[in-house]
């Protein structure tokens, strides 16, 4: 005997038609799960998730003036960092596509100073103002990185 | 074929676009003027008010999804000034290279220069609270770190 669960569908978001109409459904599909997409809702907002979601599905390789497409593997890490962290309120992080693919994550910490962490495919560029801190990490240190910036 | 540096003088215009601008909350991404190379136009070529047509037709891809936005301006004396004083206090190393590349977008082609290299994080965080903003509507803007705030 088969038992049917009271879910519905699984969650699913979608595009509006406007939106979904400007696609080149040839050339890429978005690599966003949608608990991927719960988590950026979460954790940047509906702006972040729906600037991820621009970046994601609609700049292809070529962009602007021939800029690279997203890198899977910094899109990749900056979900997993974005487990771990938990944003001071107020933070309000901005989120970014460089011109060479890497994603730009960017807010101030309490007193206002920046903090950027850009994901690439060879790490973690790591840049606090007032702490004089600029540097590139390895990819597997996004726990640490996660400690170090919550609640900053 | 050698490389020919723009007119020590000359202004310098830089298309800010949705990937480098956060709108909703004016956040501007300091990877703007990165690089690498980055792409400026020449308003010794090219007059300031033609530069939304201009980077309408040339930058603005994908079309519906990357939208020219602002558009920032700053002279070569003034961004070598900044480059200096920052090397001085950080003990760091720019040299600041403009050198015209010509594109055929550009009427005329040689309207078009790049940064030549990388400029390091710290400098393009300066650099991006320095540049001239200018909206569609004619008024000017500056960056205080934050958003974009009217100047006066």
């Amino acid at each position: 005997m088969s038992i049917k669960f009271p879910f519905a569908d699984p969650r699913v978001y979608s595009l509006d038609d406007d939106l979904r109409s400007n696609i080149d459904q040839g050339m890429w599909s978005s690599t966003l799960s949608a608990d991927e997409q719960d988590l950026l809702i979460k954790k940047l907002g509906d702006r972040g998730w729906g600037r991820m979601l621009l970046f994601t599905k609609y700049y292809t390789t070529g962009w602007g003036e021939g800029n690279k497409q997203i890198s899977p593997r910094g899109q990749a890490v900056m979900l997993r960092f974005l487990e771990h962290v938990t944003f001071r309120e107020g933070a309000n992080p901005s989120i970014f596509l460089t011109d060479e693919g890497e994603l730009e994550l960017a807010w101030s910490d309490a007193e206002g100073s920046p903090i950027q962490l850009v994901f690439g495919p060879n790490g973690v560029e790591v840049y606090h103002e007032a702490a004089h801190r600029e540097e590139v990490l390895a990819p597997n240190q996004y726990s640490r990185l996660a400690t170090e910036f919550s609640n900053v | 074929m050698s490389e020919v540096e723009v007119g020590e003088d000359e202004g310098l215009v830089r298309a800010v676009c949705t990937d480098k601008y956060d709108k909703d909350i004016g956040t501007i991404a300091p990877s703007l003027m990165m690089g690498p190379d980055t792409s400026v136009s020449r308003t010794k070529l090219i007059q300031l008010s033609d530069h939304w047509d201009l980077f309408r037709r040339c930058v603005q891809k994908p079309e519906k999804e990357r939208l020219l936005e602002v558009i920032a301006t700053i002279d070569l004396p003034k961004l070598r000034k900044i480059a200096a004083d920052h090397d001085a206090v950080t003990n760091s190393k720019h040299d600041i290279k403009v050198v015209v590349a010509p594109n055929d977008c550009w009427k005329p082609r040689d309207g078009h220069a790049e940064i030549k290299g990388r400029i390091s994080r710290g400098l393009a965080n300066k650099l991006i609270k320095e540049l001239v903003y200018h909206k569609e509507d004619k008024s000017k803007w500056a960056y205080d770190g934050d958003k974009l705030v009217a100047n006066s």
